[in-house]
């Protein structure tokens, strides 16, 4: 009806129109019906009667027009005020349309539990904890609530990945619903990509802005607001604080490592880095469980899964690693738990981060091809390795490089060529390992010996180096390599030149210029454990423990055969098909636990993954951060704007109409 | 009057079912009599019957057959013996045929319907009385009327005859009911049904009626559907005989006040009829047949 009244104009010609029309009503006496009845005598009986009230009659009928048309010009004033704005009306600004995104972060940190819910008198509620999810729906229920008239809202929310709940809409119900529905993942914030969405979601809207509800974190610093859209920041959790802050009731597992026994590759060794946010220190309950199909930590929650049990003291507000030995390798998937211990009084708030997940590689037998004499060490640290397979060309002669080239590996069946103090060259393309210890007929160029170097490993992990050690070794005598651009040196001699070199320059080549028997005692026995990692390393299997995967990001990984179908299935979740980009297995999750591919030949893959160290839940932006609550003012527009005049006037009108309706019925007697 | 044809029966009236009914109530009604309740009326006169009702001095002329010796021989009295005389009764049932009485919802019987049904139930049982029943439509004037009918056999008479009657004209009591007293001079039980619509007023022609010797019982058929408004608001009100006009605006109020009225109107009616010494009986159209007539049948005289 609004729109049919276009301009002033039009409204008071209707206006006019109508009050005239009201007052002709009354004025004129329609043609009545007629009723017959038997009687009519009695009627004037009746009648009789009824003019003795005339004047209180004609009085009424005078009322009953001045009401109806007051009634008309309430609806017809209701009708024109929005042609003339509402602004001299209710003192409200103008109505306009405007376009918010609620962005709200559901990254894992959402999940503590640090809220404490009060009752409707505004005393707390024991024994409750609120997420700080459930805190951010309220704030923005209150933003949709108290919503401006034309105000529409879009939800996103925004994790690893970003999420689009719904379309744009301005219906409170709806925005409620879809508030409901959202839960806290377990990736870190990408707040990045969310603005970034976000921006692009109100871009070319009018009125456009962004609410953004989060608990803070270091996503924060990274990514600044946009200055292009404006943006409200509401912020949840406790105070404002940084890591180094006061204590938080939290047990996090950091870091899980294992590391199977060189000799028993049956049982090995896991570590485990646990943190403690409190102030205090605390007995902690560790608990490793192996599940061979285990993924999510349901399913390392079945009492046959459980491999080991400690409590661990852990100093307070600090890290501490872990060490669980002899532990059985055969579940080849494992999952540790820390959880305060029974009977503690106190309570973990952020029980996302108590698991850690780890996955042994699937190793498969390497064939292993020694050309030159060997030495018996090498060869029982070759035959000790339970997944090499060795053949032997002893006599140089019978060896011909080509013939083990890569494009001929298949054939051969020769994973890594080992070149034992032989000058001969390695086959083209072939991961391969030279002892190259003494003086050949073909001495590489520039190479000289030293004799009686003591030895040393230069900081810096390598894989080469895990479970190898040279402290305070020396030896007889070893070759000064040529270093290679791109090269790493494993070991030094006299702060000069290597003694092992790990090449990486495409194909990955390993010499060692020094002969383990020249060392101590414990060089020699280093040696097993130096053939097994050069070995791995050679062979791209080098990593024991398979590296986690961040959550929330885009996975790529190798497919051990080119060319096969894969399934894929995320912890807690169903088998779909995997995405294949040419050799690379692409994926991504927010769920934390062991992801699993299944290759159509029955290969299979997992992989672990690790929460995002930005998803602690004490971490905060601290205090110099951009990251401001909302402004009271800010908070006091958003509040419900008074009922337009114009609607007050419809009830008016409506009153008034109920109290005429009896006047009107009796206005008519005579 | 306008008359249908004499020889057709109206089957929406007066159909099988009807005709089982009202023989049923003629059943009950003998039943009511053989009970201590005497059926047929008895006159006042004094005449050639033959109970024994008194004595009275001889005078030349009398019948010497009625002279008691028996009191002669012990007194030596001549004393004629005298006998109640029966007498038929008669009864007359004036039907108000004036247009008020059509008026009805769409599809219900209308008071007029309702009069010939219960005149025909009435007639039947005073013909299975020997009475001489007799029809007669009024309006504004007496129609004049059919002779006297009697015994059961004159009944199908008189339902062609009630078959043929028609509304019409207006209503003036006081003229029908003298012009009726004229032309009736044997007397006898007067049933008079209508809805007593007449702005004169029922009481001048009672009171002629019982000048003139009448028994009288004045059955007001009333319908109170008419109360039952359909139209509100701003109405014309045409009165149907006159064609009066009165403007109203029809509320729930103004139609209690009506039915106050009306209420008044009819202790009115009442009154005039206690006046006189007549029988006066209210019936509802919406009244169940059967209960209306042996309503109409205890209060109004028919059992002596």
């Amino acid at each position: 009806m609004i729109g049919a009244i276009a301009s002033w104009q039009s409204w008071l010609v209707t206006t006019a129109g109508v009050l005239v029309v009201i007052a002709l009503l009354y004025l004129l006496r329609p043609r009545r019906r007629q009723i017959q009845v038997p009687f009519g005598g009695l009627w004037q009986r009746v009648l009789a009667q009824a003019e003795a009230r005339a004047l209180g009659r004609r009085w009424r009928r005078l009322l009953s027009m001045l009401l109806m048309v007051a009634i008309a010009a309430l609806m017809l004033a209701a009708l024109g005020l929005p042609l003339f704005g509402t602004r001299g009306c209710t003192g409200q600004v103008e109505v306009q349309a405007r376009h918010t995104v609620l962005l709200i972060d559901t990254s894992a940190s959402m999940a503590t539990q640090d809220g404490v819910p009060v009752d409707s008198d505004g005393d707390e509620l024991i024994g409750q904890r609120l997420s700080r999810l459930d805190e951010a729906r309220a704030r923005l229920q209150q933003v949709i609530i108290s919503a401006r008239p034309g105000e529409r809202f879009l939800i996103m929310s925004a994790a690893g990945r970003l999420r689009t709940r719904g379309g744009w809409t301005s219906d409170r119900a709806t925005l409620l619903r879809t508030l409901a529905t959202i839960e806290p993942g377990q990736a870190a914030l990408s707040l990045r990509r969310a603005w970034a969405a976000a921006v692009d979601a109100v871009a070319g809207r009018a009125g456009p802005s962004i609410v953004l509800v989060s608990d803070g974190g270091p996503a924060i610093e990274s990514a600044p607001a946009p200055e292009s859209v404006p943006v409200k920041s509401i912020m949840v959790g406790p105070a404002v604080r940084t890591p180094k802050a006061a204590g938080f009731d939290n047990l996090a597992v950091e870091r899980v490592g294992i590391r199977p026994d060189p000799a028993d590759p049956g049982r090995g060794v896991l570590t485990v880095r646990v943190r403690n946010d409190r102030d205090q220190p605390v007995v902690a309950r560790v608990t490793v469980a192996g599940a061979p199909r285990g993924q999510s930590a349901a399913d390392f929650s079945a009492p046959e899964a459980l491999k080991m049990v400690r409590g661990k003291h852990i100093p307070a507000h600090s890290g501490k690693s872990l060490t669980f030995n002899d532990l059985e390798m055969a579940a080849g998937r494992f999952a540790v738990r820390i959880q305060p211990q029974e009977g503690a009084d106190w309570r973990d708030l952020a029980s996302y981060d108590d698991f850690g997940f780890a996955v042994l590689a699937e190793r498969k037998e390497l064939t292993v091809l020694q050309v030159g004499p060997g030495n018996m060490f090498l060869t029982a640290a070759l035959l000790a390795n339970p997944r090499v397979a060795l053949k032997n060309i002893y006599d140089v002669r019978d060896y011909r490089p080509e013939d083990w080239a890569a494009a001929h590996r298949k054939r051969h069946g020769v994973d890594i060529v080992l070149l034992d103090r032989v000058a001969a060259a390695p086959p083209p393309g072939m991961p391969h390992l030279r002892f190259d210890p003494v003086a050949h007929a073909h001495t590489l160029a520039g190479s000289t010996f030293v004799g009686g170097p003591d030895l040393f490993v230069p900081p810096g992990e390598h894989t080469l180096s895990r479970g190898f050690s040279l402290q305070d070794a020396n030896a007889d005598r070893v070759r000064l390599l040529e270093v290679p651009t791109g090269a790493k040196v494993l070991i030094r001699a006299r702060h000069k030149g290597a003694v092992a070199v790990a090449s990486v320059d495409g194909v990955r080549r390993l010499v060692i210029g020094m002969d383990l028997l020249d060392t101590d005692l414990g060089g020699r026995f280093a040696l097993p454990i130096l053939i097994g990692n050069a070995i791995d390393w050679l062979a791209g299997e080098d990593e024991a423990l398979l590296s986690p995967l961040d959550l929330g990001r885009v996975w790529a990984i190798q497919a051990p055969v080119r060319g096969l179908t894969w399934t894929y299935r995320e912890p807690g979740g169903q088998d779909v098909p995997a995405r294949i980009a040419g050799d690379q297995i692409i994926a991504s999750s927010e769920a934390h636990g062991i992801h699993r591919w299944l290759g159509a030949d029955g290969s299979t893959l997992a992989r672990p993954t690790r929460l995002a160290a930005t998803e602690r839940p004490g971490l905060r932006a601290p205090l110099s951060s951009a990251w401001e609550p909302v402004p009271a003012a800010e908070q006091a527009r958003n509040q419900p704007a008074p009922r337009p005049i114009w609607q007050w006037l419809l009830l008016l009108a409506l009153g008034t109409l109920f109290i005429e309706w009896p006047l009107y019925v009796r206005r008519r007697t005579v | 009057m306008q008359k249908a044809p004499a020889n057709r029966i109206r089957t929406d009236l007066f159909d099988a079912p009807f005709l089982r009914r009202i023989e049923h109530l003629a059943l009950l009604a003998r039943r009511m009599a053989t009970s201590g309740q005497r059926a047929q009326r008895r006159s006042k006169k004094i005449g050639s019957g033959i109970e024994f009702a008194d004595h009275r001095d001889y005078t030349p002329g009398d019948d010497p057959r009625y002279l008691d010796w028996k009191v002669y021989g012990r007194t030596e009295r001549l004393l004629l013996r005298q006998y109640e005389e029966e007498e038929d009764l008669s009864v007359y049932f004036l039907i108000d045929r004036s247009t008020s009485m059509g008026m009805a919802p769409a599809g219900e019987l209308n008071l007029f319907e309702r009069a010939l049904q219960v005149t025909a139930a009435l007639s039947y049982i005073s013909l299975s009385n020997l009475d001489r029943v007799a029809v007669v439509p009024f309006s504004a004037t007496v129609e004049r009327p059919d002779r006297s009918l009697r015994g059961k056999g004159q009944f199908f008479r008189i339902l062609r005859l009630l078959s043929s009657l028609q509304i019409g004209g207006p209503t003036h009591l006081a003229d029908a009911l003298r012009d009726f007293a004229r032309h009736r001079p044997r007397r006898g039980l007067v049933v008079l049904i209508s809805d007593f619509y007449d702005p004169s007023g029922l009481a001048d022609g009672l009171r002629y009626l019982a000048f003139r010797g009448f028994e009288v019982m004045a059955l007001q058929l009333c319908d109170g559907r008419l109360f039952e408004a359909e139209h509100w608001g701003d109405l014309s009100l045409v009165d149907c005989e006159t064609g009066e006009q009165r403007e109203v605006c029809l509320t729930p109020e103004l139609l209690a006040a009506y039915e106050e009225a009306f209420a008044e109107f009819s202790t009115d009616i009442a009154n005039a009829a206690r006046e006189v010494g007549a029988r006066y009986l209210r019936v509802d159209v919406a009244t169940p047949f059967d209960e209306m007539v042996m309503k109409v049948f205890r209060s109004g005289g028919f059992l002596g």
